[in-house]
């Protein structure tokens, strides 16, 4: 429909016309803000730790227990210098790894991920379906947008129905 | 000729004074929309309803996903 609406713009005389041919769907993915009424309805991406745990490829082992610390996160994201997800390593296989051994030879390489425009609600819909306590949630591009905790996202949705939609 | 733009060049036209424009039906920009675009349906758009746009300056359209 945009190119159409471009070529018309042009007929009629404008001469820099811009047809963003991704549109709509793109600029959400992107998990960039939006109006309207379907702006008050939570979207994944307004839920999310946008600073979850992360490393390098090259980060050892060693390094990576340090970060994961005590805490209660069950995996760290490896990144490049984009902040392209390239894998994700988990509590148990940094246990069982070599110290020296590279982030990049214990992670569980293209883990699965939603995009950030996805409604919450029906996101933990999905994840309590599936047994799963959180997703990793990127750009169409492989960018992190943050990591989307279940049990975060339900009591913030149940906050959200008490006292109104959240501020973005 | 309208230029092809990619979500980089489209933050960078707005950035330095772009009209944004969502060219879909006027009940779905009611719905959801990006910050700032001015509606102005396909089957709309004429000379009269274009006039509502700045001609010095760069127009960005957009639909759902170009279809």
């Amino acid at each position: 429909m945009s190119p159409r609406a471009a070529w018309r713009l042009e007929a009629l005389g404008f001469e820099d016309v811009n047809d963003y041919v991704a549109g709509k769907a793109d600029w959400l993915a992107n998990g960039l803000p939006r109006e309207g009424r379907a702006a008050t309805v939570p979207y994944a991406g307004d839920l999310v730790d946008a600073d979850p745990p992360t490393c390098r490829p090259g980060d050892t082992v060693a390094r990576l227990r340090e970060r994961l610390g005590g805490g209660g996160d069950a995996f760290l994201l490896v990144l490049n210098e984009r902040r392209i997800v390239l894998g994700r390593v988990r509590r148990g296989a940094l246990l069982r790894a070599e110290p020296s051994a590279g982030a990049v030879d214990v992670m569980e390489p293209g883990p699965s991920t939603v995009r950030p425009n996805v409604p919450a609600r029906d996101l933990v819909r999905r994840l309590t379906d599936r047994g799963l306590g959180s997703a990793i949630v990127t750009t169409p591009a492989g960018r992190l947008v943050g990591v989307f905790r279940r049990r975060d996202a339900e009591e913030r949705l149940g906050g959200i129905e008490r006292s109104g939609p959240p501020h973005r | 000729m309208p230029r092809s733009v990619d979500l980089a060049q489209v933050r960078r036209l707005l950035a330095e004074g772009a009209q944004l424009v969502e060219v879909l039906p006027a009940a779905e920009f009611a719905e959801e929309h990006l910050p700032g675009a001015m509606s102005l349906p396909l089957k709309d758009l004429d000379a009269r309803t274009a006039a509502r746009l700045d001609r010095r300056r760069p127009v960005v359209v957009y639909c759902y996903d170009g279809l």
